[in-house]
């Protein structure tokens, strides 16, 4: 693209081909008054406030609407600007409210800013104000249309970025209004988007509805605790009184962060949780079977005397820690130091055993590090993109919007592999965009990719150069994949070897290609094959090795890559200490004495079949850091009271491997601390030195101890040579390219799978109040056509029974939901707990429940 | 919900465009057809079809006036209220379905039979008072013919004083005042002309894309209807060759043209004549134009309220289809082509070319910004041509009889040829006329219209359709074509004459248009949807008694700060009648505020033909 160079307001400034009149004001620091201008949309000039003189043109111009062209000369601040300016402002204020005083968007209200600017204080209308009689739109959003300037912008934000389609501009001319769908309440996955985008007060949030003005917040940036997408927030809190230590609202600015100002339901509505009445705000001590409140001094002494008493008696070993990875890293650092240094054992593991740990094993291996070779702008960037078991919108929403942007923008070809059928409604579905979809089995993703590397090798489509250097590499998946057929797969998967073949094609031609992998194929058995494999594809379209093109997995919780890359494992050291599900059989019988976990639910996490209660309850000593009494606290001796990440400083790393700065934005509530400070002072006590003045010190010692990292590394070639070697001089068959078809069961007939909600993320999100004005309980997600089958309707009540137990759930129909699969999220899963039972990957020991055989009967009720 | 038998239209329908939310409109209707409203259901049913939210369908439903969003009566009566059928007395035909029915605007009758809606121009201006109901539209009514069709249409559902196809005035007025040779209206005249495909063939039909199709280069097509000097009559008068010309030669296609048949601006119901009574003539004229710009596909966008146009249209492009005129490998040339009838919903600005395009593609009826130009990205992106059904329709005769023939009428060489002028008003022979461009406005109110009603005196004249400023006595010299209306500071626009007599109270003449500007204003730019709205609430004011010396200065601030500062030309329109009116007969504006009352009101009601001389 060329540069262009243009005069504005008599300075001269260069700018590249293309770029819009406004746009280049901007650059030289000149802010064009506009409504509906956005940079994220296209524009539609409507407002009609950006209004420039571009000399030759003989009317105004829209400055939104107009490309720069080499040797224009704008004008922006010429009497005849300001009275068109002045004029637009007029007419919008002759209808509108002036309610500033009660408006939540007062202080800082483009309209009002505009009009601080340019009018005078009496209008010459005299006439009756249009009024739009108020209408309850939503529980969380917040619809007032007196103050609308028709900009639309939210409307388009909906339709081109979110592509939720959810708000409608309605009527015609000055009756113009926004609406959902008639009088309808709205039903939308709750962005946010609409209030973030809105210029003035029409959309508000309303969950904080008239609890501030936003000149009294105070604003943290921080990153968003919920999934792995890594979204930059900007918490804003009222901290003028003591008693008033809450965050009001959140917001994310354009051009800010990795998610560049855009979140989801949960980063937007998802902030009401640290001052929930259920915080733990002291230490708890167990006494004669009940919690008593003490002192830190108290919880501090006892849980060291007790420590320091079992790892004497029976050896470090006996210990054994568990963090959760929505932990800071520098909490996790100081965790894993602990168990290692203080307490002496390697017996400690994370929450990213439940999945994460079977991606980077793979990526480990192959590739020579876990992190992403690719980065988000890369995904916009994107000749095709490949989406395996993700479930996308719902489970990282963000990412969701990066692929949308390749897909609406740049015209990326998009394969998704996913459980779910692309219809459309107003919660946008990644499927709906794909350019192939393959609706596959939830059980059998793997099957899809096994079929695509077949075909790539059977119709050619191995890149050249692979061919050339990794001959033998070549010949060998074509014997491991000789045995296995199309038809296999398409038993397994229920994906037709066309469908195949057209992906395995259409993802080699592409020039780039970059695969995400999600946790539809990372929680479910065969995930380490199904990862390798995925690696396989991309390495013999020659993607692996390429700039901008590979493999991307996704996380579902905040810190999973941190905890990975902290060391919150118990593998890759000479003794490798237990894994979580050992964990909890030493805990049972007997080896392990003690367990320390730090956030983590174990009681919840895992099926009441595995009898994690009864294994906590045969420890000696359970410790526990909390913010809420969980199930697994409820069984510790000591409960210690801990910050939530809103609470404290410190970092994140996103699924891309981008570190990101937490910052405090409330005080400690109650007695509670940072989970690292606890640590070190528990360490101390335990006669263990370990000092920190602040969050600083252990970036420093975690920046000394580890080699620096790329954050976008590349392949490293000597591991895969190793890799190849290694897989070639195996004479053995590779069962990574054994098709395994998922059995079916007369007597239950229905595929149950278990996962994230858009609105939700883990438990702790249930504990905000605008994300349980959205969804406040789990419900079974079925299609229609099932609903007939077993003659259920949308909001039933149905008995689901596994092998292993049933339970006694609402139905709701969605059509989204392939017939003979049903889904129900995590979020409430204790309520089907009963039906799922747990299997242990051989290799990476994750434990496996969030799928089950099931079959369902109607229940009614006796009145 | 739809029906089995609407189903099976609705893959045709799909057929018709190369993407799927274009079917918006044609299933809205069809919804609309089946049901007599558009339900929640149906809305629904729609964007599963159209892979859309049913937000998106309904935020399209409630842009377009025909849809009912609500159940309505088994009888719709719409009675037009916009200011040519007020002159002549709409207002008192709403006085007299209110007397045979016991409604008002917006009510429904009790047994639920009668839904009265008033609406804004149905292009019958000169055929007023008249009101549409269902489909039918009934003209020239008087309490007597009210009285009938209710009558009617409450035992037999059906009412034979339904008018149509359209054709006013009757041949016999129109033969004795020939003095030209009408060249659109020629056909027919012709005593029995049905408009059949036969009847124009008879008439020399048809030959035009003989000589064209694969012996003439599209360039040399091009050349020729530059040569001839052409402009649009649809309003712009922008040069029709020219405009051809624009579309890139390189492109490789789809390229298309839309036929603007949406006949709208008050004043105006030229076009509704031309395709009601001589269709092939357009399609002939489509045909050529295609062949010009190298397009497969025309959509012809008519307005919604002509069902019978619409209905006559798909005969034509079936008998032409039939024919081998339409269709692939047309008379062995290797030109394909298809032609589609696109009916609109009830939207003045689907008129406006970039707003028609929008609203074909599926969507609101909002203008686009240009540039970029429909020429380089049009419909769904591609190269378009929009010309409005005049236009096309003079093509043939270009190419039969040659440019320097067409050159030779009228005022050559900036306004050559025929136009077909609507009278409206109070005259008293309102009509179709044509003549060629250049005769005087006197000419055409005596020789045509047969001269003011009643020996009343003229006051003031609309020249060119609702968006042209009011002209007075005075210019009844100005010569009619695009320079002599233009020097006199107002513009031809479509064609449509108004005449008003001198008991007509210009400051309600300007309100009745202002209430149409802000029922049609399509809300986009803030100046237009926010001004339009100010403005009428001044003029109701004033018109009530209740104006003030300031209101005149503050509406002409108003009309400043509209002119010129929207995306398109709807916001320059709906000012005009203001600022007009101010300029010549600012007095009557003194008179309304300095009475505290409208002079004009309580004078004597006079019967023209039927109702009120001014709707008081």
């Amino acid at each position: 693209m060329g540069r262009v160079k243009l005069t504005i307001d008599k300075r001269e400034v260069e700018v590249e081909q293309g770029t819009l009149v406004i746009e280049a004001a901007r650059e030289l620091g000149i802010d064009i008054p506009h409504f509906c201008y956005h940079p994220k949309l296209g524009y539609d000039a409507n407002c009609r406030m950006c209004h420039v003189e571009i000399e030759k043109s003989p009317k105004l111009q829209a400055s939104c609407s107009i490309p720069v062209t080499d040797g224009m000369v704008v004008h922006t601040d010429t009497e005849r600007v300001n009275e068109s300016h002045k004029s637009v402002l007029e007419f919008i204020l002759a209808n509108h409210p002036l309610d500033c005083p009660v408006c939540d968007q007062g202080g800082r209200c483009d309209l009002q800013d505009y009009s601080h600017r340019y009018t005078p204080t009496v209008s010459p209308f005299e006439d009756v104000k249009r009024v739009f009689n108020k209408e309850y739109f939503s529980p969380v959003i917040e619809k007032q249309m007196n103050r609308c300037v028709s900009c639309t912008r939210c409307v388009r934000y909906c339709d081109d970025v979110i592509d939720a389609q959810a708000l409608a501009s309605t009527g015609r001319g000055s009756a113009s209004e926004i609406k959902h769908f008639g009088a309808h309440e709205l039903d939308c996955e709750f962005c946010g988007g609409c209030v973030q985008i809105c210029p003035v007060g029409a959309f508000t949030n309303r969950v904080s509805m008239f609890d501030y003005r936003p000149w009294m917040l105070k604003r943290t940036d921080t990153t968003c605790g919920y999934c792995g997408d890594g979204c930059q927030l900007t918490f804003q809190t009222r901290d003028q009184q003591s008693t008033a230590n809450t965050i009001i609202e959140v917001q994310s600015f354009h051009g800010t962060g990795r998610n560049n100002g855009d979140l989801c339901a949960r980063g937007y509505f998802g902030f009401g949780f640290p001052n929930h009445e259920d915080r733990l705000t002291h230490p708890l001590i167990k006494r004669d079977g009940t919690h008593v409140q003490v002192t830190w001094e108290e919880a501090m002494e006892y849980a060291a005397e007790r420590l320091t008493e079992i790892k004497e008696q029976h050896g470090p070993d006996a210990v054994a820690g568990l963090a959760s990875a929505r932990l800071t890293n520098e909490d996790l650092y100081v965790f894993q130091k602990f168990m290692r240094v203080s307490i002496g054992t390697n017996q400690l593991d994370s929450s990213i055993r439940y999945g994460h740990v079977n991606a980077a094993t793979a990526m480990v291996k192959v590739q020579g590090t876990a992190r992403w070779t690719i980065t988000y702008e890369d995904i916009v960037q994107a000749h095709t993109i490949l989406l395996l078991g993700t479930n996308l919108t719902e489970t990282n929403p963000i990412v969701g919007l990066k692929v949308k942007e390749a897909v609406k923008k740049g015209g990326a070809q998009l394969i998704t592999i996913e459980s779910t059928v692309p219809v459309i409604q107003t919660i946008s579905n990644i499927t709906n965009l794909a350019t192939l979809h393959m609706q596959a089995n939830p059980l059998a993703f793997g099957a899809v990719i096994q079929g695509m590397v077949k075909a790539v090798l059977d119709d050619g489509l191995v890149n050249a150069d692979i061919r050339t250097r990794y001959p033998q590499y070549v010949e060998r998946l074509t014997q491991d994949t000789a045995n296995m057929s199309l038809s296999d797969c398409e038993q397994a998967a229920g994906v037709t070897g066309d469908q195949i073949k057209a992906a395995a094609k259409a993802f080699s031609e592409a020039p780039k290609g970059i695969v995400l992998v999600g946790q539809g194929v990372l929680r479910a058995p065969g995930a380490l094959e199904t990862t390798l494999n995925v690696l396989d594809l991309l390495l013999l379209t020659g993607k692996l090795d390429q700039e901008e093109s590979g493999l991307g997995v996704l996380t579902e919780e905040n810190n999973e890559q941190g905890a990975l890359e902290m060391g919150v494992v118990p593998e890759h050291v000479p003794e490798p200490g237990l894994r979580l599900p050992e964990m909890i059989e030493a805990a049972r019988d007997g080896h392990v004495k003690a367990m320390y976990i730090v956030g983590e639910n174990p009681i919840e996490s895992l099926p009441p079949s595995v009898k994690v209660r009864d294994a906590l309850n045969h420890l000696d000593l359970l410790i526990c850091h909390e913010l809420f009494m969980t199930e697994t606290a409820k069984c510790a001796d000591i409960v210690l009271p801990a910050c939530s990440y809103t609470e404290k400083d410190g970092t994140f790393t996103n699924s891309e491997g981008v570190v990101q700065k937490v910052r405090r934005a409330l005080d400690p509530v109650g007695e509670s601390q940072p989970d690292w400070e606890i640590l070190a002072q528990l360490s101390n006590f335990m006669n263990v030195p370990m000092e920190y003045e602040s969050v600083k010190d252990i970036q420093d010692e975690i920046r000394h101890s580890q080699a620096p990292m790329r954050k976008t590394p590349r392949l490293d070639r000597k591991v895969l040579d190793a890799y190849i070697e290694h897989e070639t001089s195996n004479s053995e068959i590779n069962h990574r390219y054994v098709v395994t078809k998922p059995g079916t069961k007369d007597t239950r007939p229905l595929i149950l799978t278990v996962g994230q909600s858009l609105f939700h993320s883990g438990k702790m999100s249930t504990f905000a109040k605008g994300l349980n004005a959205i969804q406040s309980e789990g419900a079974l997600v079925m299609h229609p056509d099932d609903g007939v089958k077993y003659g259920v309707e949308n909001g039933s009540t149905v008995k689901m029974v596994s092998d292993h137990g049933e339970a006694v759930i609402p139905v709701k129909l969605n059509e989204r939901r392939p017939p003979g699969t049903v889904f129900f999220p995590e979020h409430f899963g204790t309520h089907i707990g009963a039906v799922l039972s747990m299997t242990t990957d051989p290799t990476t020991g994750v434990p496996y429940c969030s799928s089950a055989r099931v079959s369902i009967t109607p229940v009614s009720f006796e009145v | 919900m739809f029906s089995a038998e609407a189903k099976k239209q609705i893959p045709d329908i799909l057929k018709r465009y190369p993407i799927k939310a274009s079917a918006m409109l044609p299933l809205l209707n069809l919804a609309q057809e089946e049901e007599g409203w558009v339900s929640e259901d149906s809305m629904r049913e729609i964007a599963k079809l159209l892979d859309l939210t049913p937000p998106k369908v309904y935020e399209v439903a409630t842009f377009y006036t025909m849809l009912n969003l609500k159940p309505i009566g088994r009888f719709h009566l719409q009675v037009c209220k916009s200011l040519m059928c007020a002159l002549v007395g709409s207002d008192t035909l709403i006085q007299w379905i209110d007397q045979e029915l016991g409604i008002k605007p917006g009510e429904t009758t009790e047994d639920g039979m009668f839904t009265l809606s008033t609406v804004e121009c149905l292009a019958s201006c000169g055929t007023a008072p008249m009101m549409q109901v269902n489909d039918d539209y009934f003209e020239r009514l008087t309490h007597e013919k009210v009285r009938q069709v209710f009558e009617d249409l409450r035992t037999t559902g059906k009412c034979s004083l339904a008018t149509g196809p359209f054709r006013w005035p009757e041949p016999e007025v129109v033969v004795l005042m020939a003095a030209f040779e009408k060249v659109l209206l020629k056909n027919m005249d012709m005593p029995g002309y049905s408009g059949s495909l036969k009847d124009y063939e008879k008439a020399g039909g048809y030959q035009a894309i003989r000589t064209v199709l694969g012996k003439m280069k599209p360039d040399d097509l091009i050349d020729i209807v530059k040569k001839s000097g052409l402009r649009g009559r649809g309003g712009a008068g922008f040069p029709t060759g020219v405009k051809w010309g624009f579309i890139p030669k390189d492109h490789p296609g789809p390229k298309y043209l839309c036929c603007n048949a949406d006949e709208s601006e008050p004043g105006t119901f030229k076009d509704r004549q031309l395709m009601e009574r001589d269709p092939h003539q357009v399609l002939e004229g489509i045909i050529l134009c295609c062949y010009a710009i190298g397009a497969h596909t025309s959509y012809i966008y008519i307005r919604g309220e002509f069902i019978l146009g619409a209905k006559l249209l798909e005969k034509a492009l079936a008998e032409a289809c039939e024919a081998g005129y339409l269709g692939k490998n047309i008379l062995g040339s290797g030109f394909d082509l298809d032609v589609y009838v696109h009916r609109g919903a009830g939207a003045y600005i689907c008129g406006e070319e970039t707003a028609l395009l929008e609203s074909l593609e599926g969507k609101r009826g909002k203008p686009r910004t240009k540039p970029p130009f429909p020429a380089i990205s049009g419909l769904y992106g591609k190269p378009t041509v929009i010309n409005n059904v005049e236009t096309l329709a003079n093509i043939p005769y270009i190419v039969n009889r040659g440019p320097e023939w067409f050159m030779s009428i009228g005022s050559s060489p900036k306004s050559p040829g025929t136009r077909v002028f609507s009278l409206s008003g109070h005259i008293a022979q309102p009509g179709n006329y044509e003549v060629p461009m250049g005769i005087t406005m006197r000419e055409m109110l005596e020789d045509y219209g047969g001269g003011m009603r009643d020996g009343k005196k003229l006051k003031a004249i609309i020249p060119g359709g609702a968006s042209a400023a009011f002209l007075t006595e005075e210019h009844l010299d100005v010569k009619l074509d695009f320079e002599g209306i233009a020097e006199a500071g107002s513009m031809l626009g479509s064609g449509a004459i108004t005449f008003m007599n001198e008991d007509t109270c210009m400051v309600w003449a300007a309100e009745r248009l202002l209430e149409f500007f802000h029922h049609e204003s399509c809300g986009k730019c803030t100046p237009c949807r926010e001004g339009s709205m100010w403005l009428l609430q001044i003029l109701h004011r004033m018109e009530a008694g209740h104006g003030k010396h300031e209101d005149l200065d503050l509406l002409l601030r108003l009309c400043g700060n509209i002119e010129g500062q929207t995306v398109c030309a709807f916001g320059d329109a709906e000012i005009a009648p203001i600022t007009s009116t101010l300029k010549h007969f600012r007095h009557e504006y003194e008179a309304h505020i300095r009475d505290g009352c409208c002079p004009f009101r309580g004078q004597p009601a006079e019967l023209v033909g039927a109702g009120t001389s001014h709707g008081h």
